[in-house]
């Protein structure tokens, strides 16, 4: 056999196997999968946003939360209406990155952080802070709130980032309902808060209904919409908070965001993940060492 | 292939010298057989090693590496390798480069190195008493007609070897080119040599463009003479491709999963590993020929190492983590994982990143290893005194371990408190108070790293720090200061030095961290330093030359290493960190050509700040570059939008980005 007639021998029979697979998988996938991958493949080639390696279980279960929410019949109907209005791709992107929170969530991270971490952030004349996937911006503030605290905020610049501009709007804002301050007193003064939560917010005008936040809080804070998936590092920094955002990335892409946070810090500076996250078999597990496990504070050392 | 052959030479060459020259008790008969054993080791080497070359040539594999060869170089080579053999056959040996000859020929310096010492050897080899000569001269005829390439040439130089030797009668002159013949018709080795020299002399020859001619009388004596184009053309050489010959593929070692314990277990050598005590010496030898293994193993514990051996990649990875050697000498060619993986794993991993590793192997890539963060490169086969000189190299290494550090500090107690703290174990501090004195010590002995308070009483840090860069050159700066510092002092500060400590209560524990990664560093490269590149050369672009490009951006790795890039090609390089100096900047500077504008930015983003550029009458022309971390769809639309003239994403091509200049500066 010549050797062309070889080759093209092997991609016949290269791609009749292909075929097979092809059917195979085919039938094995429920409709719901197929039209949950056709509508992530439509907004991604349309609009650019890439949910195609987020989590399918934590996905599955928000597409369909919208779908009922918005009385559409079904996600093939849903694709109809996101791709050919942009209003619902807004309000569709909205609910997919809405994360739930809470100030001082966690309170034994903000404990670490204050007894481990700043007294390391104290030894930088200059500290750059990146929390990536803010959402509504809970974590900003209480960040905000003990820097200030600690004495280093004015040393501080903090990046807030999240892939959707109109959350970003809302975090800016930093408004929250009034009922939830009962709770956000408790995690504050178990994080080892150092004054009155209440020096921290004042009553919406008009309405008992909301607090806004201290915007004194936000002066050394940027925010900007940055979507981990697909844009590459834009500083080096101190200190990288990515909490409760990879969880609901697949582990492709998850592996694809701990590259970038580690390109992302310098030497000896810290990464907060959340609690249900771990450095564990990332291709980074080596690179760090460990500051307090519990509160998955890291220390990069490679 | 010439693993597998080369590798159970290496054993047997180096046992058999280690008898012949050992203090064992030996009868003089016993050490003649080890000699012969070791000389016909010899042969053998030799033989395969001009066996692989050729079969290398003839199926089109051998690589050709161009580049400059001087002939002052060349001379001298073949000076200092023939001049003993000369003296010791008692014949004149002369070397003459022509006055009219250009200073040197642009071609595969080792492969002519090759076919020299071919020509030369056989001369010698043939001659009994005269001499033997190498002319080298520019030539305008002497080869063959149908020889395309050296008539095409611009210039063609000549190698003439002549001696007076035995000579060749003309109908043995197409013999002595076949591989193993020898003019007398037999292939019997009256001379000595492997007979395969000759034929691949003129392989090479082909291959460099050129050819051999040969001249002679019998009785009288030869003239062999190498044509070689003075400048070697790449596409107009013909290689000979063996039909069917078989293109290989390179395909990069999969990356092995952590071992299992079970593998630190095994243990087929009778090692050191059960008998290790603190402050051992310990040698991790990654080997698998066993023979070879032991060999090195013997040569350690002479010296005073206990050794650990490892007969696989992974398993020898594993060792290295729970032993912690004082070094490793690593074979590449390994089962289980190869050497560079384990070499890659060794250089990325905290506990083991710093010890010193030897690599030992075949292959041929020294760079590659020493890129990779190995100490040194040794070739097999290698020979005894070669093994013992890199575990001498080895054993220096580890002793000396002693990095050196300078610590100027005026504050006594400061000073205290820092020697303690690294003064430990293997780093010898120095602590000045002064930076007259601190000069001074630079001046007069090597240091791996400074520490640096900038309060000192005869000369601020900055201008410290500039003497310090100038005089002596690249060594790490840790800065350690109890001053308050304004960004712009930061910025300032941060080309000059590594990183900057402020004093407070966890900062010695940070000094620690940073000095020892910075003494440790220097047993890899040295990091490239920040101003400065490999390449020293300046290049001419007139379109870039002289032109003024500012630079708006909070990321300081972007900053400068674009301005390093970029005053390369001899551009005047500005920088602002948020949109509003940047605008600031704009303003107050005259004639900036070009702006690259970060996207993500505090203050004012760099969308707002082309916006605000775009509205002011004077720079509604200037180039703005858009410089975005951002990659999605939409994302270029809304940089043009806000007034950008092109857009590149981070990390920016080098090549991408001065092609955008290039179009965006010329007029």
């Amino acid at each position: 056999m010549s050797r062309t007639d070889a080759s093209s021998a092997v991609i016949d029979r290269r791609y009749s196997e292909k075929n097979q697979m092809l059917a195979t998988s085919l039938h094995s996938q429920t409709l719901e999968e197929i039209e949950l991958e056709l509508l992530l493949e439509g907004i991604y080639r349309h609009y650019g946003f890439d949910f195609r390696n987020y989590a399918l279980s934590s996905l599955r279960r928000r597409v369909w939360n919208f779908v009922r929410d918005q009385h559409v019949g079904s996600i093939s109907l849903l694709q109809d209406r996101v791709l050919h209005d942009r209003t619902w791709l807004d309000r569709f992107l909205y609910a997919l990155s809405v994360n739930v929170s809470a100030m001082f969530r966690d309170p034994h991270f903000y404990r670490v952080f204050r007894k481990d971490v700043v007294p390391l952030l104290k030894t930088y004349p200059f500290i750059r802070i990146w929390l990536a996937g803010v959402s509504m911006g809970e974590e900003v503030y209480s960040l905000a709130i003990l820097l200030q605290e600690e004495g280093i905020y004015d040393r501080c610049r903090i990046y807030a980032t999240d892939i959707n501009d109109a959350v970003l709007k809302k975090a800016k804002e930093g408004i929250y309902p009034s009922e939830l301050m009962q709770t956000y007193t408790n995690n504050y003064i178990k994080s080892g808060g150092t004054r009155s939560f209440s020096d921290y917010y004042t009553y919406c005008t008009g309405a008992d209904d909301n607090v806004v936040l201290k915007p004194s809080l936000r002066d050394n804070v940027v925010f900007a919409q940055h979507n981990l998936a697909s844009d590459a590092s834009f500083n080096e920094f101190h200190v990288i908070l990515c909490r409760n955002v990879m969880i609901y990335f697949n582990s492709e892409l998850q592996a694809h965001v701990h590259h970038l946070l580690h390109s992302s810090l310098v030497m000896f500076g810290v990464l907060g993940l959340g609690a249900k996250e771990t450095l564990k078999f990332s291709p980074h597990e080596y690179s760090y060492e460990e500051i307090d496990d519990a509160a998955r504070l890291y220390r990069r050392v490679v | 292939m010439s693993h597998e052959l080369r590798t159970p030479l290496n054993s047997m060459l180096i046992l058999a010298k280690l008898l012949s020259e050992g203090e064992e008790n030996l009868t003089h008969k016993q050490r003649e057989f080890a000699r012969t054993i070791y000389s016909s080791g010899s042969d053998l080497l030799e033989l395969i090693n001009e066996i692989l070359d050729l079969s290398k040539i003839e199926s089109g594999m051998m690589e050709v590496e161009v580049g400059r060869v001087l002939f002052n170089d060349l001379s001298e080579y073949v000076e200092r390798t023939f001049r003993q053999v000369g003296h010791d056959k008692g014949l004149e040996f002369q070397v003459h480069a022509d006055s009219q000859l250009a200073p040197g020929i642009y071609t595969d310096q080792r492969r002519l190195q090759q076919v020299l010492k071919n020509l030369l050897s056989n001369a010698f080899k043939f001659t009994e008493r005269g001499r033997v000569s190498i002319n080298i001269l520019p030539a305008t005829s002497g080869w063959s007609p149908d020889n395309k390439t050296l008539s095409a040439a611009e210039s063609v130089v000549a190698f003439s070897v002549t001696d007076t030797g035995i000579g060749i009668s003309p109908d043995k002159r197409a013999i002595i080119f076949e591989p193993f013949q020898q003019a007398d018709g037999t292939i019997t080795r009256r001379y000595g040599g492997t007979g395969l020299g000759l034929s691949i002399s003129r392989e090479i020859a082909t291959l460099l463009g050129g050819e051999i001619q040969l001249d002679s009388r019998v009785g009288e004596g030869s003239t062999f003479t190498l044509y070689l184009p003075a400048t070697y053309q790449p596409d107009v050489m013909k290689r000979k491709i063996h039909a069917g010959a078989q293109v290989q593929h390179f395909t990069p070692p999969v990356r092995e999963i952590e071992p299992e314990v079970s593998l630190i277990m095994e243990n087929v050598i009778d090692d050191d590993r059960a008998h290790l005590e603190d402050g051992d010496r310990t040698l991790l030898i990654i080997e698998d020929d066993q023979k070879f293994a032991k060999i090195m193993m013997e040569m350690a514990r002479e010296r005073g190492f206990k050794v650990i051996v490892a007969m696989r990649g992974d398993s020898g990875l594993a060792l290295a983590r729970q032993y912690t050697p004082s070094a490793i000498t690593l074979d590449i060619e390994l089962p289980g994982m190869d050497g560079w993986s384990v070499l890659d794993r060794l250089k990325h991993t905290k506990a083991t990143r710093h010890i010193p590793v030897q690599i030992i192997s075949v292959t041929e890539e020294r760079q590659r290893g020493l890129k990779m963060g190995a100490m040194a490169y040794e070739n097999k086969p290698v020979s005894p005194e070669a093994l013992r000189e890199a575990l001498g190299k080895i054993e220096q290494f580890v002793q000396r371990g002693v990095k050196s550090l300078l610590v100027i500090e005026d504050d006594k107690t400061a000073q205290q408190s820092i020697i303690e703290l690294i003064g430990e174990g293997d780093v010898e501090t120095v602590a000045v108070g002064t930076a007259e004195e601190a000069m001074s010590e630079l001046r007069n002995k090597h240091y791996d790293c400074v520490v640096l308070d900038l309060g000192l009483p005869d000369m601020n840090g900055f201008d410290l720090m500039e003497n310090i860069k100038r005089e002596i050159g690249n060594i790490p700066i840790i800065i350690y200061t109890g001053k308050d510092l304004s960004p712009k002092e930061e910025t300032e500060l941060r080309r000059l030095a590594e990183t900057i400590i402020v004093k407070d209560v966890r900062s010695l524990e940070r000094l620690l961290d940073e000095t020892a990664l910075f003494l440790h560093r220097v047993e890899e490269n040295l990091p490239e330093p920040k101003r400065q590149m490999l390449e020293q050369l300046r290049k001419k672009d007139p379109v870039l030359a002289g032109k003024k490009v500012l630079i708006i951006d909070d990321d300081m790795r972007n900053i400068f290493a674009l301005t390093s890039l970029l005053e390369r090609y001899d551009m005047q390089v500005l920088y602002a960190e948020n949109g509003k100096d940047g605008i600031d900047t704009l303003k107050n500077t005259p004639s900036i050509d070009v702006a690259l504008v970060d996207i993500m930015m505090p203050e004012m983003d760099g969308y707002e700040a082309m916006r605000q550029i775009r509205e002011m009458e004077e720079f509604k022309q200037t180039p703005l570059i858009a410089l975005t971390a951002k990659a999605m769809k939409g994302d270029r639309e809304k940089c043009i939008e806000a007034g950008a003239s092109d857009y590149i994403t981070k990390p920016a091509d080098s090549e991408q980005l001065l092609s955008l200049l290039r179009v965006w500066l010329f007029k």
